[in-house]
């Protein structure tokens, strides 16, 4: 919002295309400058001139591919991450620039060292010839690491909130594991790779030799020390506050409970991570059995299909496993500092700050959002608290007030979503009343301590509390531009009238309230199909414990005043209710809800 | 319309903002000059493939291959070094560089691609360009199109960035981020002495390239050395005027500073003006003389100085057109010592071990070559 908005039809999805394309790239060339030094090696001492013919074949595609590919990619990440996330992308570079210029250091000497080493072959001794390739791996991982911390900072930022210091956030929680796990799958693509190479030799003989050392020497570690990197990963994020076992729908972050949750069908978590989840540990698991058992029983005779869809199989795990990664940050795109949508948490006390912070979480919800961010374009007449604002037409008044939220929902939702496009809304919202959607905008994430009491954002361990691993970052803005983005959201739902009808009587404005985001006609669970066979008073009793009835439902939080309207409100409607509608309240919920 | 920057984060500037400058302006010099290389060389060798003069034809052959030979290398400097670059120019101007960008950012995006597609040709013609026969021309053709039309999309968000007072009316007129920048009087001088200015020192380089192998083929060098002369010479003389030009466009409280009010200002745009009619009056002198080595080495010393003093001065119309629009870096600066340390220190070490390499590269060829 301090920028302005780049409409397009995915914002995420384009991030995510790009990085994953990057990432297998970029991770293949860390794992391929280790194969072709090794190999190299190996080829050399043994005096292996067929082995030594393949490994130099293969170094040309490599260093084309890390070089054409590899490198313009992570300029594309770059570039795409600017322009859907700029505030993110300032706060990144403006933290990390000596970071990034260590890294292009790196990457400089990389780019350099990959050239030589393959203009090289005929020309350099092949001590010199080695050592540049030595040169180019070091180099390689270096910037594997360099780039490891920033991302790690991105989810588990450390004491840095407090401190804003360079050390705090580069070493942080997660750093190290994530440079154990990516290094890992950096030697297993580079597996993946050499075994997509050898696909087209001619040689049955070297083709078998080469399927073989690279399926025991790389593909079987690796096999070993992903999992293994990746359970450490999200130990030391769930240890330093991410939500990993909420995200992934488990009770505990404990690796059993992790992957007994990813396949269970239990109704918890956040369903397009644990869908991605499910991909990356399928994908991988599917990946190390096809390319194990293609080297035992097809290493003679395996060919360019079968290569190119352990590649593919390797392009899908990665991916699903970057998507979890992104998953689990959220609603943070720089963890306990700034929110996806671009909203900043005010400084803990005692850090380091210039003043206020006119985009902080408090300051929008004074001054408003649109009020702040110089790119809204909202009616001139839009002046909730205005006397000549009240006294307009309804009619009028709710025009400005929904064209007003669809200027909120551009500045605050549209990071992740659109209107009807990549996780559009109007599907979400279909049916809803304005109450029902301030409900939901109420039950975004919310801050906690450790522990689950209630807890401050600006607590430098605050923990994110969600409404059904659904991980939106907190409303932004005044109780005014709270309604108009609900009133926009309830009429790109279908509800032309929105805003301008209030519900009849306090037990239906009590269940529009507290309810009708789960249960109204159009939800995925309509309450009619709940009722019959009820009184007032059993519904009033349901209303004290519905966690118990059902544990994704919150705690009833109205007055007593509303819990009596509401019960009876209920009770009027099952004497409604045909005799033949269903009133088993246990019964399953689909996940599709927003 | 008014001026609309967002506002600096709410954090400290990791180092001294003339250190970042500096940086910024060396890398971006570097940049220039690969970048040059790389556009200017694709677009003579454009003329090289379409010649049908038969004088020295066999000598473009020769300069054909050369060239093709060091393209993949000069496009990836080009790029290594515009990535540095983007990481300065972000920090230093992000908030204008974000917002120009966001505006085309489908066509700013764009660049990727195009670039991937040119270094894909770059190795297509390095290692495929005899079996490419008379194709080759459509994919040097090709190479050269995609990086004019990268300079274009560049010149578009430059231009661009220095007019925040548009921001908001261009973001009116439509969020979708595919604006560009046509209207702005600036736009089209500027692109043009990029082109030129990269044709100019292509060619300069082809006439050192012909210095430096003139004890081992005398006539491709003299041709070399007079080819290159002769386009260096016409475009920079061409350059000079388009260039005045692109001095009238300024808006008008850049052009009056630059025309005296801002000493400084007015110091660089004078030099640069006077060293680039030196080395373009010298090429022109240079195509009478008998002994054409010291005269390219002197257009080569005038060149690096004019290219100097043209960095220099698009900071300063930068510095001016963004004081006018209220532009100013954020006073809080804490510098990260030890990071900057280890940068400096991992720059040193990678520009040794950049030498050696390049070296016993350099040296293995020279035995070779004996």
């Amino acid at each position: 919002m301090n920028y302005p908005v780049w409409e397009l039809p995915a914002p995420g999805l384009l991030i995510a295309v790009v990085a994953i394309l990057h990432a297998f790239v970029s991770h293949f060339a860390v794992g391929g400058g280790l194969f072709l030094v090794l190999a190299e090696r190996k080829a050399r001492r043994e005096g292996d001139h067929a082995f030594l013919g393949f490994v130099r074949a293969s170094s040309r595609g490599f260093v084309l591919v890390t070089l054409v590919l590899g490198a313009l990619t992570g300029v594309g990440v770059w570039l795409t991450i600017a322009l859907v996330q700029p505030q993110a992308t300032s706060a990144l570079v403006t933290t990390f620039v000596w970071a990034w210029a260590i890294e292009w250091t790196l990457f400089a000497t990389e780019i350099a060292a990959a050239l030589v080493y393959d203009y090289g072959w005929d020309r350099l001794d092949p001590k010199t010839h080695l050592t540049v390739g030595w040169v180019y791996f070091a180099s390689a991982w270096a910037s594997l690491v360099v780039i490891a911390g920033i991302l790690a900072f991105m989810l588990t930022s450390g004491s840095w909130v407090g401190t804003r210091a360079f050390a705090d956030g580069f070493f942080n929680p997660s750093f190290l594991p994530m440079v154990g796990l990516r290094t890992a799958a950096a030697v297993g693509l580079a597996g993946l790779y050499v075994l997509f190479a050898a696909s087209f030799l001619e040689d049955a003989d070297l083709k078998a030799r080469v399927a073989r050392w690279t399926a025991t020497r790389w593909i079987v570690p690796a096999a070993v020390l992903v999992p293994v990197t990746l359970l450490w990963s999200l130990s030391a994020a769930a240890g330093a506050g991410v939500a990993v076992a909420e995200t992934l729908g488990a009770r505990s972050a404990a690796p059993g409970a992790l992957l007994g949750a990813l396949f269970a069908a239990a109704n918890a978590g956040q369903p397009v991570v644990r869908g991605a989840a499910r991909v990356a540990v399928a994908g991988a698991a599917l990946l190390v059995v096809a390319a194990l058992g293609l080297a035992a029983l097809r290493a003679r005779r395996y060919g360019r299909f079968e290569a190119s869809l352990l590649m593919a199989l390797g392009i899908v795990s990665m991916g699903g496993g970057e998507w979890v990664r992104e998953g689990l940050r959220k609603p943070w795109v720089i963890d306990r500092y700034m929110f996806v949508n671009g909203v900043r948490v005010p400084p803990p006390p005692g850090a380091p700050a210039p003043g206020e912070d006119p985009f902080a979480l408090d300051a929008l919800g004074r001054r408003g959002v649109l009020s702040t961010s110089p790119w809204a374009h909202v009616p001139a007449a839009f002046r909730p608290g205005d006397p000549a604002f009240a006294a307009l037409p309804a009619a009028e008044r709710v025009a400005l007030e929904a064209e007003a939220g669809r200027e909120v929902f551009k500045l605050e939702c549209s990071a992740c979503h659109t209107e009807s496009a990549h996780l559009g809304v109007r599907r979400l919202v279909r049916g809803k009343s304005v109450d029902a959607l301030l409900a939901v905008l109420d039950a975004t994430a919310k801050p906690v301590t450790a522990a689950g009491r209630p807890a401050s954002w600006s607590d430098p361990g605050v923990r994110v509390a969600t409404w059904r691993g659904r991980r939106m970052p907190p409303f932004a803005g005044t109780a005014a531009e709270k309604r108009a983005l609900a009133i926009h959201l309830a009429r790109l739902g279908g509800d032309e009238r929105a805003g301008l009808e209030a519900p009849a009587g306090r037990g239906a404005e009590a269940f529009e309230r507290h309810c009708s985001a789960c249960h109204g006609p159009e939800s995925s669970w309509p309450i009619t199909d709940r009722l019959r066979g009820r009184a007032g008073r059993d519904f009033y009793e349901l209303i004290g414990r519905l966690p118990q009835v059902r544990e994704e439902m919150p705690p009833f939080a109205g007055t007593e005043e509303e819990r009596r309207a509401l019960a009876q409100y209920l009770a009027g409607l099952a004497a409604t209710v045909p005799a033949d509608a269903t009133t088993d309240a246990d019964q399953p919920p689909p996940e599709e809800e927003p | 319309m008014t001026p609309v920057i967002p506002l600096a984060d709410p954090l400290p500037l990791p180092a001294p903002p003339g250190l970042l400058w500096a940086l910024l302006q060396a890398v971006f010099l570097l940049h220039l000059v690969a970048m040059n290389v790389v556009l200017g060389g694709s677009i003579l060798a454009l003329h090289w493939r379409f010649s049908r003069r038969s004088e020295g034809a066999a000598h473009r052959v020769a300069l054909l291959g050369l060239f093709a030979k060091a393209l993949p290398v000069a496009v990836a400097a080009a790029v290594t070094l515009g990535v540095a670059v983007l990481l300065f120019v972000q920090v230093l101007y992000g908030r204008l560089f974000f917002t120009s960008s966001i505006l085309m950012a489908w066509l700013w995006l764009a660049v990727v691609p195009l670039v991937i597609l040119a270094y894909g040709g770059a190795y297509l013609l390095a290692f495929r360009g005899e079996a490419l026969r008379d194709r080759a021309r459509g994919v040097g053709g090709l190479v050269a199109l995609l990086l004019a039309a990268v300079a274009f999309l560049q010149v578009t968000n430059a231009t661009r960035a220095l007019r925040p007072d548009t921001f908001l009316e261009a973001y009116r007129a439509s969020g979708r981020g595919l604006s560009l920048n046509l209207a702005d009087p600036t736009f089209w001088p500027r692109y043009l002495h990029v082109l030129l200015g990269a044709v100019a020192v292509a060619a300069l380089g082809t006439a050192l390239l012909g210095v430096l192998r003139r004890r081992r083929d005398h006539a491709l060098a003299a041709w070399a050395i007079r080819h290159g002369t002769t386009v260096f010479g016409l475009a920079t003389a061409a350059n000079v005027f388009v260039g005045m030009l692109l001095l009238l466009a300024q808006p008008k409280p850049v052009l009056m500073r630059l025309a005296g009010g801002d000493s400084r200002a007015m110091t660089i745009l004078a030099a640069g003006i006077l060293l680039a009619v030196a080395a373009a009056g010298l090429a022109i002198l240079a195509l009478g003389a008998t002994n054409a080595v010291p005269a390219t080495w002197a257009q080569a010393g005038l060149l690096a100085g004019t290219l100097v003093a043209m960095v220099l001065l698009r900071d300063e119309v930068r510095q001016l057109a963004l004081r006018d629009a209220g532009f100013e870096h954020p006073p809080w600066v804490v510098t990260q010592w030890a990071p900057l340390a280890v940068f400096g220190l991992l720059l040193l070490g990678a520009a040794a071990t950049i030498a050696w390499m390049t070296r016993a590269l350099a040296g293995s060829a020279a035995r070779v070559g004996r």
